[in-house]
C-alpha cells in the first residue's frame, strides 16, 4: 500500500516536471534532462521502496 | 514567412554505406564530396511566390528536402514561421490498404495537424476531393490522378505557411488542376507564400513574382521571373553549342527600358561567342519610316544588319516576337523555313530582311535575334553565334478596322450562317 | 513529433500486423494463450517438471518459465524490431520532417501493449490456480518500463547503426540467441556451475529484471534492489549513448535514407 501510493505520487510529480521541461525547453537538452529525471525517479522509486518494504517485511 | 540564410550542403558519397562507419573508426577518408548547394540564401514574404528553376541535378529537391527539414544543411540557417507543404508528399504517409477517409486522418497526422483541426478540416478535404464515394474504398483500387486529388486537398488544408508546386500537380485532369491553380491563388491572396518549382517556363513567367536559377548548387541568377527565365533558356542554347569558341552568357540589364532607341547595336548578346555582331536592328512599315508603334493588321519589316568575324559556311538567322509577359508569340528561323542562306566569308556584313503581317492583338511586343551555324534536326545548331532576347520593343494598337477579338492574334475567322434544307439530330 | 502520431503508428502497426486476417486482432490474444497453455499441459502434467528449491506445487516450473518468457519476448521484439524502423520508415523519412529519436517509440509501445495482453492472459491463469503473488505485483510495471527503457535504448543504438550497415540486424538476431540461451529463462541457474551463476549477477542486465519478475512470481517476495538499481544505471547509459551517437550521426543519417 505505502509502495503504491509512493510510486503513484512520484509518477505524478514526474510525470508535470517531464510536460514541463517538454513546454519550456526544447531540442537536445529537454532530452537530457528527461533521460536524467527518469533514472533519478527510478532510482528514488527502488530506494524508498526497499527501505519501507524492507522494513514492512 | 520563409527566410533561407546561405545554407550549403555537400553529401559524402560512398561505396557503400557501412564505409561511413569505417571512416569513423579508422578516421581515414573514405568517400568523395558532391557539393548539392552552396551558400544559397533567399527570402519569401507572406504572399509571395518564388520560382525555382534549374536543369535536373541542379539541387532543387535538395533545396527542398532542406526546408521541409527532411535532410540538414551543413551550414545554413533556415527559418518557417509554421509548415510547409505540397504535392511532394504524395502518396507518401498513404497506406494503400485503408480507406481514403482513414488516410485523410494518417496524413494530416504526419503532417502534424491534431486530432481537433483534422475533425474540423475533413469535411472539406473531401468536399475539395471530389473523390464521391471512393473515399469509403481502399486507396488501391484509385487512380494516380485519384490519389493527388486526395494529395492535394489534404495538403492545402493543412495550413501551411508556404506550399510547394512542383511537376506533380501535373498528375491531375485539367479541370482538377485549374481547381488546384484557384485554390493556390485564393491561398496566395489569404497571406501564403507559394514555392513554385517547375519546368514550364511560361507558367514561371506568369504565377511567380520572383525567380531564382540554380546550376550545380549555387543561384546563379535571380529576380524578375522573365529575365531569369531567359537566362535559362540561354544555358540551354550554350549547352546545344559545339563550335570551337566557348559561348558566353551576358545577363541582360534588369531595367527594360520603355523608350527604345530607333535602332540599337548590340555589343554583347545574351549567348553568343562573339563571332557574330548585330550591327543595327531596324522597323519599318509600309511607308518606309522607322516607327516603334505599329497597327495592328499592317505590314512589319525588320531588318538586322549582322556581321560575321569568321567564315560560316551554313549560316542560319532567327526571329522571334515575344510579348509582355516574355511568352514566344511567334518564332522561326531561316532552317526551319526551308531555306539556305548564302555560307559568309570573314567581315562580311548581311541584312537580313523579314517581313510580316503584324495580326497581333495591341501590347508591348519586343524583338529576339539569333544567328548559328550548322543546323541538324528540327532546329538546333551546333553553333550558337548570336542569340538576344528584348533587342527592341514594339507596341503594338488596336485597328479599329479589323474585328474585335481576344487571344493572342486575329485568325481573320470567316463564319457563314444558314438555314440547313433538312432538320439535324443533335449528337448522340 | 506528438504523443498522437506516436499512438497513430502503434494502431496501424496493430492493423497491419493482422490486416486481412479474419480473427484480426484476436491473434494477439491467441499467440500468449497458446504458449500459456503449452507449458502449462506440457510441462505440469505431461512431463511433471519439478522445480529444484520451489515450493513443490504442481505449476512451479511452468510459472517460472512463463514469468521469465513473456518478459524477454517483449524485450527482444522491441530490439529487433526498433533496429530496423529507420530503414522501414524511410519512405516517411525522405518525405516529412519526423524526429529521429522519437521514431521507434512507437515500436516500444506497440511490443508493451501486445506483453500487457499476454500478461493479463498470465495473471488469469495464476488466479484461476490460485497462485497470485499479491501486492508484490505491483512491482511489475515499474521492472517493464524500465526494461523497456533498457530495451529502447539498445534498438536505437543498433537503429542507427543498421542504417549504415544492414549486417547489423541479422548480428542482433545472432547476439540475442546467444542471450537467450546465457540467460536463465528455461534453465535453472541452481543447475549452473558456481561462476556462471555469479557472473549473472555481475554482468547479465537481462537477468537482473529476469530474476526480478522470478522473485515475484515464484518466490513471492521483494526483487533484488541492488540489481534493479544497477539495470536503472546501465539502461540508461545505454539510452544517453545512443541518442549521443543518434545526434552525432544524424546527418548522415537523413543523407542515407
Amino acid at each position: 500500500m505505502y509502495f503504491f501510493l509512493i510510486t503513484t505520487g512520484l509518477t505524478v510529480v514526474m510525470l508535470l516536471i517531464a510536460k514541463w521541461v517538454l513546454w519550456r525547453i526544447n531540442g537536445s537538452r529537454s532530452t537530457l534532462i528527461l533521460i536524467a529525471l527518469s533514472t533519478l525517479y527510478f532510482l528514488v522509486v527502488l530506494q524508498l521502496s526497499q527501505f519501507i518494504l524492507g522494513h514492512a517485511a | 514567412m520563409i527566410r533561407a540564410d546561405h545554407i550549403s550542403k555537400t553529401f559524402r558519397l560512398y561505396r557503400k554505406p557501412s564505409d561511413r562507419l569505417k571512416e569513423l573508426i579508422l578516421r581515414r577518408n573514405y568517400h568523395s564530396v558532391h557539393c548539392a548547394l552552396h551558400d544559397v540564401s533567399f527570402q519569401i514574404t507572406d504572399g509571395q511566390t518564388l520560382g525555382i528553376i534549374g536543369q535536373n541535378g541542379a539541387g532543387k529537391s535538395t533545396l527542398l528536402k532542406i526546408l521541409t527539414g527532411v535532410l540538414l544543411p551543413d551550414t545554413g540557417d533556415v527559418q518557417i514561421s509554421g509548415r510547409i507543404t505540397g504535392l511532394l508528399e504524395l502518396g507518401t504517409g498513404f497506406n494503400m490498404d485503408l480507406t481514403g477517409l482513414d488516410n485523410i486522418r494518417a496524413n494530416a497526422m504526419l503532417l502534424g495537424m491534431t486530432q481537433e483541426q483534422i475533425q474540423a478540416r475533413r469535411t472539406a478535404i473531401i468536399a475539395f476531393a471530389e473523390l464521391g464515394s471512393f473515399i469509403e474504398e481502399p486507396l488501391k483500387t484509385y487512380s494516380s490522378g485519384m490519389v493527388m486529388r486526395l494529395a492535394f486537398a489534404i495538403a492545402i488544408h493543412a495550413d501551411p505557411v508556404c506550399f510547394v508546386v512542383d511537376e506533380a500537380l501535373s498528375v491531375g485532369d485539367a479541370y482538377f488542376q485549374q481547381k488546384c491553380m484557384r485554390r493556390i491563388q485564393e491561398f496566395r491572396a489569404n497571406g501564403g507564400s507559394i514555392l513554385f518549382v517547375s519546368h514550364d517556363m511560361n507558367a514561371v513567367k506568369t504565377l511567380c513574382d520572383e525567380a531564382l536559377l540554380l546550376e550545380n548548387g549555387c543561384v546563379i541568377d535571380r529576380g524578375s521571373p522573365k529575365a531569369v527565365v531567359d537566362h535559362y533558356h540561354a544555358m540551354f542554347l550554350s549547352r546545344s553549342h559545339h563550335g570551337d569558341l566557348p559561348v558566353a552568357i551576358n545577363k541582360p540589364p534588369e531595367v527594360i527600358d520603355t523608350q527604345p532607341a530607333q535602332s540599337i547595336v548590340v555589343e554583347s548578346p545574351l549567348v553568343g561567342t562573339g563571332e557574330v555582331r548585330l550591327l543595327k536592328l531596324e522597323l519599318y512599315n509600309a511607308a518606309d519610316q522607322l516607327i516603334q508603334h505599329l497597327t495592328s493588321e499592317e505590314p512589319l519589316r525588320i531588318v538586322a544588319h549582322i556581321q560575321t568575324l569568321r567564315d560560316l559556311d551554313q549560316p542560319h538567322y532567327g526571329i522571334g516576337i515575344r510579348n509582355r509577359l516574355g511568352q514566344s508569340v511567334f518564332e522561326t528561323n531561316t532552317y526551319c523555313m526551308g531555306q539556305h542562306p548564302p555560307a559568309l566569308v570573314a567581315g562580311e556584313t548581311v541584312q537580313v530582311i523579314w517581313q510580316f503581317t503584324v495580326n497581333l492583338i495591341a501590347g508591348d511586343y519586343s524583338i529576339t535575334v539569333g544567328v548559328g551555324n550548322r543546323p541538324y534536326g528540327t532546329g538546333s545548331f551546333s553553333e550558337i553565334l548570336f542569340f538576344s532576347h528584348d533587342l527592341t520593343m514594339l507596341k503594338i494598337e488596336t485597328n479599329t478596322t479589323a474585328i474585335r477579338y481576344d487571344g493572342y492574334f486575329n485568325m481573320h475567322p470567316s463564319v457563314t450562317i444558314c438555314t440547313p434544307e433538312l432538320p439535324i439530330l443533335p449528337n448522340e | 513529433m506528438n504523443i498522437s502520431l506516436l499512438f497513430d503508428f502503434t494502431r496501424q502497426d496493430f492493423v497491419d500486423r493482422y490486416s486481412g486476417s479474419a480473427l484480426g486482432a484476436l491473434w494477439a490474444f491467441i499467440h500468449p494463450l497458446v504458449m500459456i497453455f503449452i507449458f502449462t499441459v506440457i510441462f505440469a502434467n505431461v512431463m511433471s517438471a519439478k522445480l529444484p528449491g520451489g515450493s513443490g506445487g504442481n505449476y512451479d516450473y511452468p510459472i517460472y518459465l512463463v514469468s521469465g518468457l513473456l518478459p524477454w519476448i517483449a524485450f527482444t521484439n522491441t530490439i529487433t524490431r526498433c533496429s530496423t524502423v529507420f530503414l522501414e520508415k524511410r519512405h516517411l523519412l525522405n518525405k516529412i520532417r519526423l524526429t529521429l529519436a522519437y521514431l521507434p517509440v512507437y515500436v516500444v509501445i506497440s511490443e508493451t501493449v501486445t506483453f500487457a495482453i499476454a500478461f493479463t492472459l498470465f495473471l488469469g491463469f495464476l488466479a484461476a490456480t490460485n497462485q497470485l503473488p499479491g501486492a508484490w505485483l505491483l512491482f511489475v510495471p515499474l521492472i517493464f518500463i524500465l526494461q523497456q527503457i533498457f530495451a529502447f535504448g539498445l534498438g536505437l543504438l543498433f537503429g542507427v547503426l543498421n542504417v549504415f550497415l544492414r549486417d547489423v540486424k541479422e548480428l542482433v538476431t545472432i547476439v540475442l540467441t546467444f542471450w537467450f540461451w546465457l540467460t536463465p529463462l528455461v534453465w535453472v541457474p541452481a543447475v549452473a556451475p558456481e561462476w556462471l551463476q555469479q557472473l549473472q549477477d555481475y554482468i547479465n542486465p537481462a537477468n537482473w529484471f529476469i530474476a526480478a519478475y522470478r522473485d515475484i512470481f515464484v518466490h513471492h517476495h521483494l526483487p533484488d534492489i541492488n540489481a534493479l538499481s544497477r539495470l536503472v544505471i546501465i539502461a540508461h547509459a545505454v539510452l544517453l549513448g545512443a541518442w549521443f551517437l543518434l545526434k552525432w550521426l544524424e546527418k548522415d543519417i537523413r543523407d542515407f535514407l
